[in-house]
């Protein structure tokens, strides 16, 4: 009864469904990797995969990034009012580390989950 | 006929799935905080020219209007206003020439003094100057010293008149902080328009302006938690609109056990301390901006009072004690997520 383009036809259905339930599937979840800038330039990006500390030099002294299980914070930051190291540890794609006096951002990449597009503060 | 079945069908599946618009963002630190472009675009190459057009023109506004940039055309008027009583400046009973743009910027911010009652004032230079919260200074100003600069500080001292300014008092400036940031946003949104872009976020460190809606639906903007790090009170759902929050958290030091935040009171020279956070949704993101400071100085039942007496324009409030007060237009429009 199924004619040789139906068959065709279900199995490209069933394949081009396939790569989009596995790329949504692939990168939702939690970031897996976080990009870091100083300045206005990207330094590098790390895996959270890895549990490290990483030393940057930011624009006014020393800035340490600890990454452990998956997630990253702000360690230790030269700074004054240490608004980096209180924003504490971030793991979900879209959420930001930033450390003014020292310009450094750190983000969580991947397709952003969280509830709201932006924040006014 | 069987193949041309299968390849309409297979066409459609691809625009469907998501061969429209896509996200193109770059994050700078500009203003002396994080500016975010983010644009939805079919064209790669285009969406990253509007971006950058517009991270330049942010860039512009903000070598014109800051004060910490000595060569900035507000340190110029404030220098010259210093030396404005002597006659070698040149210059005629003390009137110095602005340009149109900043002239234009100035007479909203009279306009949005007005409104407020004094409590939005650019002429709040001199009272920026003993507090220093841009500084590492941890001290609070003496009596004596926060009561000359008050003298100092009166908008209706500033006077405006045919693209020239002037200062009815010698030691007078002008801080353009409280709503530079929201003139950028709109000039920067104001370029991606130009570029033909249709759907797009500008958030200059939370001052921010959403155009279009995002993928067919309308922006969803979170409201900080004025007492909760990196929590969120609300969301609302904008569309073409700025959204902008003047808050007690931002810039602030403790000392002897008090708090001192950024936001000073143009008629006492301390702190406002009625509100902890102000959020203003309006059509742009320059009166959003002055209108959110004024609002917070002004306290929570005038400040709301305001609002509702605007039209187009929309607002949250939280005070001191943490209470949420929103304005009518919004009620229906904002979602709690993390009240108290």
């Amino acid at each position: 009864m199924l004619t040789r383009n139906d068959k065709i036809l279900i199995f490209s259905l069933v394949t081009v469904a396939a790569f989009f339930f596995l790329r949504l599937f692939l990168i939702s979840g939690e970031g897996s990797e976080a990009l870091i800038k100083v300045g206005n330039r990207p330094i590098q990006r790390v895996s959270l995969r890895m549990d490290r500390t990483i030393d940057l030099e930011g624009e006014k002294g020393s800035v340490i990034l600890e990454v452990r299980e998956g997630r990253v914070r702000v360690a230790e930051s030269s700074c004054l009012q240490k608004i980096c190291v209180n924003t504490r540890w971030i793991d979900k794609p879209g959420q930001t580390i930033v450390c003014l006096p020292n310009k450094v951002l750190v983000t969580i990449e991947g397709k952003e989950s969280s509830k709201a597009d932006a924040v006014s503060y | 006929m069987g193949r041309f079945r299968i390849l309409i069908f297979l066409l459609l599946l691809f625009f469907i799935c998501g061969c429209g618009k896509k996200e193109y963002s770059r994050v700078e630190f500009l203003m002396d905080t994080v500016v975010e472009i983010k644009v939805y675009h079919s064209r790669k190459a285009e969406a990253g020219e509007a971006i950058d057009s517009s991270m330049k023109e942010i860039k512009r506004v903000e070598q014109k209007m800051s004060r910490f940039l000595p060569a900035s055309e507000v340190s110029r008027i404030n220098k010259q206003a210093l030396s404005a009583g002597k006659s070698a400046s040149g210059l005629k009973e003390g009137w110095i020439p602005v340009s149109s743009e900043l002239f234009s910027l100035l007479e909203e911010s009279v306009r949005l003094s007005n409104l407020t009652k004094g409590c939005f004032d650019v002429t709040v230079c001199p009272l920026w100057k003993i507090w220093k919260f841009e500084g590492e200074n941890i001290e609070v100003p003496s009596k004596r010293e926060i009561e000359t600069a008050l003298e100092l500080v009166a908008y209706k001292n500033m006077i405006l008149q045919d693209g020239k300014i002037k200062f009815a008092k010698k030691g007078m400036g002008i801080d353009l902080g409280g709503i530079a940031k929201g003139y950028a946003v709109d000039a920067a949104i104001n370029v991606l328009k130009e570029k033909n872009v249709k759907s797009a976020m500008v958030n200059a460190g939370g001052d921010i302006y959403v155009l279009g809606r995002k993928q067919g639906k309308p922006w969803r903007i979170g409201i900080r938690h004025p007492r909760k790090e990196g929590e969120i009170l609300g969301i609302v759902e904008v569309e073409d609109r700025a959204i902008v929050t003047s808050g007690d958290y931002e810039r602030f030091f403790f000392t002897e056990g008090k708090r001192y935040h950024h936001i000073v009171n143009p008629k006492t020279g301390y702190p406002a301390e009625e509100c902890q956070s102000v959020t203003i949704v309006a059509k742009k993101a320059t009166f959003a901006d002055g209108l959110a400071t004024g609002v917070f100085v002004l306290g929570p039942k005038e400040g709301m009072a305001l609002i509702e007496s605007l039209e187009e324009v929309e607002g949250v409030i939280v005070n001191k004690e943490g209470e949420v007060s929103v304005s009518s237009g919004l009620v229906s429009k904002i979602e709690y997520v993390n009240q108290k």
